[in-house]
């Protein structure tokens, strides 16, 4: 089985998560079984997937693997159908509050929270605080959106969580966590318990030591002698120790989806991105390690001389349908338009690419700026006030149009004519890949690691120096200019996307598949399996 | 007569006080009878079913509350050893013996719970506690005596019980208990799961347990007969019943002697029977008839009904002297400060002047540790170490061995219902000397026949009797063929035959 390792999906989402649907919906294209890894407790978390076209089947996420709902059934629970185990109720809704409170004689006997209309319109149950008799909040359930109570949290008589328990769909607690005060005397989950079906129980210090349990029982689970089970490592969190040290043989990958080093220009040099670091420095102890791009797996080797395999497979495709898309002219296309769909976030440096805009507009005036993508209001909102502050120093404000994070990119890339790039850093980009399949012509920024692969310069857009907004003005009036050269640059940006064709990523990844197989007899030559003999009660005595 | 008789109880306990005792006996009477009747208990109690077996009753003799919502009145015995049981993971958890019992688990050199032994098991899982990354207990599983994860504790942060789930035999959740007041662990619900297709909620264990009487109740065949003042309001709001009675094990007055009197008190927990809820009971039972007499006299259209609270249920070999026993004196029974044990040491060591080997053996369950301690304080000063033991309460063939060798029957309370050991002592041709109290002594003991009874707290003529008896072998001998004769009014024949007359009126 192919293990795509994640912590959790939501709506909003970053590349990675992009990445990783990508690749999962190649993988079922071609037939390849996979499941994609979540650790986090999400009641949400089939429903932001299912949008994605991800199968509940292939969703495995930690507490539905112990809760046994990883392919259910899904119910619709409504108020009406939380029993409190009283009569004579009496529910008030406030509807600005998405919920119902619910009295006997006067008397609070819970709240009903159900989920906002953006998820479903039949007021669905979230969750349900329970008071008892003498109005006491004891408790407070939490409903999955597949309707069944998936996780409680008891209350303590001062109002503090002091115990979180999972249930299963027949309603048996099967993990469970504790808060106790540590030596700060502060409130703190101080372990964890699972329960299985014939009553095993298992406790664990933390976290890091139930993810461990679970990746080494979907992998017990899964293990065969004949094929690997294949954990990819798409993001490393809590799962990068053991991993090496499963009970039992696997094929470990770590993913690189960003710049293994903290400064991209300084691939040799710079201090390592904190996310590697760890994997990094002991990837040795993996089977393997996948970069998206050739010149970040040339930097890799050069630098950490590893030895474990090495594998280059872009992070994204182009899809058949927008390959076989109908190519839109640059004439049908909204007159002088530059967009980017990104994070508003600093790394982005969108408000170099207002400057870049201000200094073409010096030479072909009305050229418009779109930008899309939800604000990362980390630093105290340094993205935006930096933005904003070239907008008022530019004065353009009345021309950069800031939109909020847009779930129908493509429609918008296919009315853009050019695309910028004035960040510090990216990994292939996914977005500049969808751009030009969509015939933007990008200029970027010669940043690592991808533009230089993704823009060939001259041919479907052009590089600049890292930083220098004025040159990428300059070129973004160049083409303003020559609608001819604009329109051959478009023809070669959906041209050159067939480099990224789902038949020709499926090929690096069959490549890597192979690889891993092939390596699979030496891993488990030393395998040993389990006693199971001679280990129950045999004498029956008393 | 299609009858079923339910003895209302709050538990049957390892060490068991005379209510206890009166409602087991009741009980086998009834079987003998082929009359249909069962204890039931509303308290949670892991052990019953190890207990009860010590007391000669079976599963079928017991109904408790929780057992019926947890579907377990009927399941079979099983030996959960903990070495071999599901519950450790034993390829990843180490299970390290520290005694009989307890063990702990440990992982990667952390002591991740502690297990302890269920008592009288050898290696049976009773309980487990989980002890987080802190070494704080996290949650605790109970087991139940015939092997089966019966319910857990999670307790709150500060360390006192959180809430509770008890679960079925296939461990889903059928009740749910909290405990949310901030400064005392009382629950403050309970919660039925599931029950019959709904859930129901309670404040308390006693409206949970009326609920469970309705269940189990019928109008046409249902008489709830209850041995616990404490109960009363409960089962008197049993609406479903063919009748309800309630027992009364004690006196009802604080001072025993004005039972009789306008100025006698009655006992607190008794008033709501009186003042609220009498004409809820079709009757009250009593062990003697005076006590009958002296209720009727305040209480005159009460019904009470008088029947020994215990009957002699087997012969016994009487007891023996010999050169080792012969100075050998009883107390049997509860060993509180309303039993004025005080008296019993000081009435030894005034026998001790004239019998220097006297010996008292005072048996029972003790109110306390402090108790006990303050007792053989008492004991030392006294200089009577040699001559009074103070031994912890026994059952079975212990305490048959006890009262074969026993000489004297000595009990100096002021207040009693019946007094289940006299009675006991009869049947072994034991001599009594007792203060002649309401009620029962005076029933048991025919003065100077097979007995003494004493004007209540005259030590120094009790001591007298005893030396008497201790030093006077023929009357001993003669004492002593009274009270196996006096025996035959407790026979189980005898009073079972009270029962049926009582029951042929229900």
């Amino acid at each position: 089985m192919n293990f795509f390792l994640n912590a959790n999906f939501n709506e909003k989402n970053s590349g990675i998560e992009h990445a990783e649907i990508e690749r999962a919906l190649l993988f079922k294209n071609n037939n390849e079984p996979f499941k994609i890894v979540f650790q986090s407790w999400n009641p949400l978390l089939h429903h932001w997937l299912n949008l994605n076209d991800i199968k509940d089947n292939e969703i495995l996420n930690l507490f539905d693997y112990y809760q046994h709902t990883q392919n259910i059934k899904p119910k619709k629970i409504q108020a009406k159908d939380i029993d409190f185990g009283m009569i004579k109720l009496e529910y008030k809704e406030q509807t600005d509050k998405n919920r119902y409170i619910v009295y006997q004689a006067e008397k609070i006997v819970g709240r009903i929270n159900y989920f906002d209309d953006n998820i479903s319109k039949d007021k669905l149950v979230s969750s349900v605080e329970l008071f008892d008799g003498f109005e006491h909040l004891y408790r407070v359930d939490f409903y999955d959106i597949r309707g069944f109570k998936s996780m409680v949290q008891w209350y303590t008589p001062d109002n503090k969580i002091a115990t979180e328990v999972w249930y299963s769909i027949d309603g048996k607690p099967v993990v469970e966590d504790y808060f106790r005060l540590n030596a700060q005397g502060k409130l703190t989950r101080s372990g964890y318990k699972t329960i299985s079906d014939e009553g095993t129980v298992r406790s664990y210090l933390n976290y890091y030591e139930l993810v461990e349990a679970f990746i080494n029982d979907i992998n017990d689970q899964y293990f065969s002698l004949e094929n690997p089970n294949i954990f990819i490592m798409d993001r490393s969190e809590n799962v990068e120790e053991f991993l090496p040290h499963l009970r039992k043989p696997s094929y470990n990958v770590l993913h690189l989806h960003n710049s293994h080093a903290g400064d991209p220009q300084n691939p040799d040099t710079s201090i390592m991105n904190n996310n590697y670091e760890y994997t990094l420095i002991n990837a040795n102890r993996y089977d393997g390690i996948i970069v998206p791009s050739k010149k970040q797996t040339r930097d890799v080797k050069r630098r950490f001389q590893p030895q474990c395999d090495m594998y280059t497979i872009p992070v994204s495709i182009v899809s058949n349908k927008t390959l076989n898309e109908k190519q839109v002219p640059m004439n049908k296309r909204k007159n002088k338009s530059v967009i980017a769909t990104a994070r508003i976030a600093p790394e982005k440096q969108l408000d170099q690419l207002v400057w870049a805009v201000y200094y073409a507009r010096k030479k072909v005036p009305n050229i418009t700026l779109d930008l899309y993508g939800f604000i990362d209001h980390s630093n105290n909102d340094i993205a935006q006030k930096r933005l904003k502050k070239a907008e008022k120093e530019t004065g353009l404000e009345d021309v950069v149009k800031i939109h909020s994070y847009t779930s129908d990119v493509p429609s918008i890339q296919r009315n853009s004519q050019i695309y910028g790039v004035t960040s510090t850093s990216e990994g292939l980009s996914l977005a500049v890949m969808e751009a030009q399949s969509h015939g933007d012509v990008v200029l970027s920024y010669n940043i690592n690691y991808g533009q230089d692969e993704l823009v060939q310069d001259g041919k479907n857009g052009y590089l600049v120096k890292p930083n220098d907004a004025k040159s990428l003005g300059k070129k973004i009036a160049k083409l303003f200019a020559n609608p001819k050269l604009l329109q051959k640059m478009s023809n070669q940006a959906y041209e050159l996307s067939n480099r990224y064709s789902e038949k020709n990523v499926w090929s690096a990844w069959q490549n890597f598949l192979e690889h891993a197989q092939k390596s699979w007899p030496d891993k488990v030559k030393l395998y040993r399996p389990d006693i199971t003999k001679g280990i129950q009660q045999m004498d029956q005595g008393v | 007569m299609n009858n079923i008789y339910y003895f209302i109880n709050e538990n049957i306990f390892t060490f068991n006080s005379g209510t206890e005792f009166s409602a087991m006996n009741r009980q086998k009477i009834f079987k003998k009878l082929n009359l249909k009747s069962k204890i039931i208990t509303r308290n949670y109690n892991q052990g019953l079913h190890q207990v009860i077996r010590n007391y000669n009753l079976s599963d079928d003799d017991v109904l408790n509350m929780y057992d019926y919502f947890q579907k377990v009145i009927d399941i079979p015995y099983h030996h959960e050893k903990l070495r071999y049981s599901k519950v450790i993971d034993k390829q990843h958890y180490k299970i390290v013996g520290i005694d009989n019992n307890k063990s702990v688990i440990t992982r990667h050199g952390n002591t991740v719970a502690e297990v302890n032994i269920f008592p009288g098991t050898i290696g049976e899982i009773g309980s487990i506690n989980y002890l987080d990354q802190f070494g704080n207990t996290s949650s605790r599983d109970i087991w139940d005596a015939r092997g089966f994860k019966s319910k857990t504790q999670y307790l709150h942060p500060d360390g006192r019980i959180g809430h509770e789930v008890i679960f079925d035999y296939q461990g889903n959740p059928v009740i749910e208990i909290t405990h949310m007041n901030k400064d005392n662990d009382f629950p403050t619900m309970f919660k039925l799961l599931n029950y019959k297709g709904h859930n129901f909620r309670f404040d308390n264990e006693d409206a949970l347990f009326n609920f469970f009487l309705r269940e189990i109740s019928d109008e046409n065949s249902t008489v709830l007969i209850n041995d616990r003042p404490t109960l009363t309001a409960v089962v008197a709001q049993v609406p479903n019943v063919k009748a309800r009675y309630q027992v009364l094990h004690n006196e009802h007055t604080v001072k025993p002697k004005l039972a009789d009197k306008p100025n006698g008190k009655l006992y607190p927990n008794l008033i709501p029977l009186f003042n609220q809820f009498s004409d809820q009971f079709n009757g009250i039972i009593v062990s003697t008839s005076q006590q009958k007499q002296d209720l009727n006299k305040f209480f005159p259209e009460l019904n009470v009904i008088a029947i020994a609270d215990t009957a002699i249920m087997h012969k016994h070999a009487p007891a023996t002297t010999n050169e080792k026993n012969r100075h050998e004196i009883t107390y049997l029974g509860r060993v509180f400060h309303d039993k004025h044990i005080d008296h019993l040491i000081k009435i030894t060591e005034d026998v001790k002047k004239v019998v220097p080997d006297v010996h008292m053996n005072v048996v029972g369950y003790f109110e306390s540790p402090a108790y006990k301690q303050e007792l053989d304080e008492q004991i030392k000063k006294a200089k009577l170490t040699n001559n009074v033991t103070l031994t912890d309460y026994r059952i079975g063939k212990d305490r048959d061995n006890i009262l074969a060798n026993t000489q004297v029957l000595l009990q100096t309370s002021f207040g009693e219902g019946l007094s289940m050991t006299l009675v006991q002592g009869l049947a072994y041709g034991i001599p009594a000397v007792a203060y002649d109290v309401n009620y029962g002594p005076n029933q048991i003991i025919d003065n100077g026949s097979n007995g003494y009874l004493i004007p209540a707290g005259d030590k120094k003529k009790a001591a007298k009797a005893v030396e008497n008896l201790i030093t006077n072998q023929d009357l001993h001998a003669k004492f002593s063929q009274a009270a196996l004769k006096k025996a035959a009014q407790f026979s189980a024949e005898r009073i079972g035959k009270q029962w049926q007359a009582f029951a042929k009126h229900c």
